[in-house]
């Protein structure tokens, strides 16, 4: 089996009643690959998470992990191991039985089984912690104790579902990084689902980003964020200025679109897979806008007035009104030198301008 | 003024606490009284009653009988409410609802239609009334007891710990005894002390399906025509009393506190 | 081969066939309903086995005829024409409908305020009051009702005490051995089967739903009336049932309290099986008191869903 389809998912649909969970979902895992399933809540990442381990059984479709089929393959058949959303640690255990829990099987002798456990609580940064009650930990210790647990099984592949859910902004920051370490260290293929963009970008290899059922898009955190596909990805990874309109020309790596609210836009964005009069949407990222205060001497430009801004520290957003246009132009600027306090009156006159590389075109949703 | 009104609401309880509580009590304070009129006013205080009662071999018999029955249903019905209690846990399946109602008849359904009707199949069946029978008849009233004890318990924890355990490589099977099992204890206690408590008082179905080994309540019975031995009969009520009471205190405090410590760790 | 396609077809019916995922343990492990109701099983064919069966069984037998010792399997109306035939069968099946009624109101008007109580009231230590009310249900049915036959006895605990501290002369002969000594012993007995069901469905009210009531300037009664009584109303249902149902069929109590004038249906039925024998008759009383206990029933569900579709 080859590298590139380690885990292989073949038009995968979960129906619960009338609910499509998912939706004749296919794509390919690759071994080793810090692998994200993203999505906003209900989007089905879950369910196919649990559909890998084995917790719930495709209506339709197939999963194969490492060329085995798994339609048969009960949970505690399966060569994988799931960090669950609450860890699901036994609290009838210690933290050291907790970890040693699935080595029963093995039937090692006791000696090296604590040698296990005791290399697994080093490995976490826990070491001397396995005595203690399940009840004594915190968040972020009870995240390790399941990461733990799971790996020292040595699965084929680790799933995590919403693995820094419970846990607070700072120490969530500090997990990213280190789960990011540690699978470099250990090598497995890591599965996860987050519902949190920010996390898929910095953690993940690649991101099939879910919405209703389906998969929509599946590629690397850069790709998906400057060369998003659709309209929802282009949406959900960041923010960005969407501007209807229908394509007037379009050839040689370039393209004009014709829209109602700014007039003409040219395009030299990165998908160029459309013909004269279709229906686009032309995209811009908000820190690609960038805002002057005079008029710019060449190049094309919209004028605006400032509506709002808001401060977020290192940077600001600036809502910028555009006659002709209901939703205000999202631009984002880095406080530098204090740049953004120059933002912060209203009514102020402004110049919006960008290359033509940044406006990206984007098929129109079906609804 | 809202305070007055708690204390009009509290007064009734209290009022109402004592309806329940003194006729009851009345069978230990007589059980101690040196007469065998159950009548004021009270003479000595004696333990003459309790002598006698442990001297009558037919009732150490009777204990040892009704024991008997206690410890198998309560095992049994216990077994059949937790295989009940983890489908309606576990499994969404169709038709939840009616087979709850189903299986929560006993708890409705006159005694006495079941105690016929189970001597009706018995008779049919040329099938001799025993403590085996009177056994099976209690299992039946106890399996809906014994299933909400162990719902209410088992929905008290996490349902990914049993997931976790077969994740981590155990069969359904193992993971039951190494994971559910132990964190349903005290829910399994309580279930356990219930249906031995209901089998050890129940007196209408051991009324008609018991044979010549009577439980407790039905040597009671049986010695109520006896204004002579009415005496012993309350020393043994009296007995039965502080034990049920003991038992059912205890299973409570189990179950209570097992939810307490569960939602106090999940916090 | 087919067995194989069949169960596969079932549940993938798009998947390219798995050879694995045949056979009886694939079917397990792809139909969570078919685990559950394989793990439901043993406990319901018990029940079949222990409860329906002898049921189906009695309501045969109540076809039977009985004559002298000897009794007939031919199907016969004959105890049914008996029992409307003979107006006492009737009366002390009214009567026990009538006292099962009392002793229903009875319970559940006694049982609210502690209810309530125990729900709003107390703050702390609930479950002390919760074991206080309820422990006195788990001791010995028999105890309890006899407990009664003590208190109100002609000799008894109340008369004796009574004449003791001078209230009265005579003992009182009105206490014990009729209907109201039986409505009385039975609102005793099953009072916890009131207050556990009414005290759940009143603590499962969300309080803010009584703040909001006082904030809309209703009054404590009429928001009672308005929100609490309604929201309680599951409980107060279930409380009825679970008190009316089992006391129709009762003959201890009447047995030990009730006298002659308190005899209820459940001492004829029991009667028929014990000194009376006579099987047959006693099944078909049994079998008119279910189906009278279960029309009783549906009339009051469907009283109170009419209820409630007026009030809304």
């Amino acid at each position: 089996m080859s590298d590139e389809s380690f885990i292989s998912i073949k038009n995968i649909s979960k129906h619960f009643g009338n609910v499509r969970a998912c939706d004749d979902v296919s794509f390919d895992i690759r071994r080793g690959e810090f692998f994200a399933l993203l999505g906003p809540s209900g989007c089905g990442k879950t369910t196919l998470l649990r559909m890998l381990a084995g917790f719930e059984i495709p209506t339709m479709g197939e999963i194969f992990i490492d060329g085995q089929p798994m339609a048969a393959i009960p949970p505690y058949e399966r060569p994988v191991n799931m960090v669950f959303q609450s860890y699901a640690i036994f609290p009838h255990l210690t933290v050291a039985q907790n970890i040693g829990f699935g080595l029963r099987k093995d039937k090692l002798p006791k000696a090296e089984m604590d040698k296990k456990v005791d290399e697994a609580l080093e490995m976490i940064a826990m070491a001397g912690y396995g005595h203690r009650g399940a009840d004594e930990l915190s968040g972020g210790q009870r995240q390790r104790v399941a990461l733990a647990r799971a790996l020292i099984k040595k699965p084929k592949v680790l799933l995590l579902d919403e693995p820094l859910g419970a846990l607070d902004k700072k120490l969530r920051e500090q997990m990213q990084l280190e789960l990011r370490d540690l699978q470099r260290e250990v090598g497995i293929t890591f599965v996860f689902v987050t519902h949190d963009q920010e996390e898929a970008l910095t953690m993940s290899d690649r991101i099939a980003v879910m919405a209703a059922g389906k998969a929509l898009e599946i590629d690397s955190p850069v790709d998906l964020y400057e060369k998003p596909k659709t309209p929802f990805c282009a949406d959900f990874l960041g923010t960005m200025n969407f501007f209807e309109g229908s394509v007037d020309s379009i050839g040689g790596g370039e393209a004009v679109i014709k829209t109602a609210e700014v007039g003409s836009l040219k395009s030299k964005g990165p998908n160029m897979d459309f013909s004269t009069n279709d229906r686009v949407m032309a995209a811009i990222r908000p820190e690609n806008i960038e805002v002057a205060f005079e008029q710019p001497s060449s190049g094309s430009f919209i004028t605006g007035k400032v509506r709002a801004s808001a401060f977020l520290g290192d940077r600001a957003h600036v809502y910028i009104n555009v006659e002709g246009r209901k939703d205000p132009v999202l631009t984002a600027m880095q406080n530098m030198d204090g740049a953004a306090s120059q933002m912060s009156g209203q009514d102020h006159t402004v110049w919006l301008t960008w290359s033509d590389e940044a406006v990206i075109l984007l098929p129109q949703d079906a609804s | 003024m809202n305070k007055s009104k708690f204390g009009a609401l509290g007064v009734y309880t209290v009022l109402y606490l004592a309806f329940l509580y003194i006729p009851v009590l009345f069978i230990p304070l007589f059980s101690f009284n040196d007469s065998i009129y159950i009548a004021f006013p009270l003479k000595e205080f004696t333990l003459q009653h309790y002598v006698d009662m442990i001297e009558r071999k037919p009732l150490i018999n009777a204990l040892y009988n009704s024991l008997q029955v206690g410890f198998s249903v309560s095992v049994i019905s216990t077994i059949f409410g937790m295989l009940a209690a983890k489908t309606f846990t576990k499994y969404h399946i169709p038709g939840t609802k009616p087979l709850t109602a189903f299986i929560s008849i006993p708890l409705v359904i006159p005694l006495i239609i079941l105690g016929i009707s189970l001597l009706t199949v018995l008779k049919y069946f040329d099938i001799k009334l025993s403590l085996f029978t009177v056994g099976a008849a209690h299992t039946v009233i106890c399996i809906p007891f014994a299933m909400f004890v162990l719902i209410s318990r088992l929905e008290g924890f996490d349902k990914s710990m049993e997931e976790a355990a077969q994740d981590l490589g155990e069969t359904p099977w193992i993971t039951f005894w190494r994971v559910t099992f132990p964190l349903a204890m005290p829910g399994i206690i309580a279930s356990l002390l219930l249906c031995f408590t209901i089998s050890f008082d129940e007196f209408i179905l051991a009324f008609f399906l018991g044979s010549d080994q009577p439980t407790l309540p039905l040597y009671m019975w049986s010695q109520l025509r006896f204004p002579a031995k009415l005496p012993s009969v309350l020393a043994l009520g009296s007995v039965i009393f502080l034990t049920s009471f003991a038992v059912v205190c205890f299973a409570e405090w189990v179950r209570r506190r097992g939810v307490q410590t569960q939602t106090g760790a999940a916090i | 081969m087919t067995s194989q396609s069949l169960t596969s077809d079932q549940s993938v019916p798009s998947a390219p066939s798995t050879s694995s995922g045949g056979g009886i343990r694939g079917f397990f492990i792809r139909s969570e309903n078919a685990r559950g109701y394989a793990l439901l099983a043993p406990t319901l064919i018990l029940l079949f086995l222990a409860m329906v069966i002898p049921v189906v069984m009695l309501v045969a037998r109540s076809f039977w005829t009985q004559s002298g010792m000897v009794q007939t399997a031919d199907f016969s109306f004959v105890n049914y024409e008996m029992f409307f035939a003979k107006p006492i069968y009737w009366a002390v099946l009214k009567k026990s409908l009538y006292i099962s009624g009392a002793v229903t109101i009875a319970t559940l008007l006694l049982a609210y305020p502690a209810a309530y109580f125990v729900a709003f009231k107390v703050k702390k230590n609930k479950l002390i009051w919760l074991i206080l009310i309820t422990v006195p249900f788990w001791t010995s049915y028999l105890l309890r009702v006899f407990a009664w036959k003590l208190m109100l006895g002609y000799n008894g605990v109340v008369n004796s005490g009574l004449i003791g501290i001078g209230i009265i002369d005579e003992p009182l002969g009105f206490l014990l051995h009729n209907v109201n000594a039986v409505v009385l012993t039975l609102a005793h007995a099953w009072a916890a089967f009131a207050i556990l069901p009414i005290y759940v469905s009143l603590e499962k009210i969300d309080k803010s739903l009584l703040e909001a009531a006082a904030d809309l300037g209703e009054g404590p009664i009429r928001s009672f009336i308005r929100v609490t009584l309604p929201l309680s109303m599951p409980g107060v249902i279930a409380a009825s049932l679970l008190v009316f149902i089992p006391t129709v069929g009762d003959y201890v109590t009447p047995k030990l309290v009730g006298g002659s004038g308190g005899i209820m249906i459940g001492n004829l039925v029991q009667n028929m099986f014990g000194r009376g024998n006579n099987w047959p008759m006693g099944s078909a009383i049994a079998v008119v008191m279910m189906i009278t206990i279960t029309l009783v029933v549906c009339v009051y569900l469907w009283l109170i869903s009419q209820a409630k579709k007026r009030s809304s």
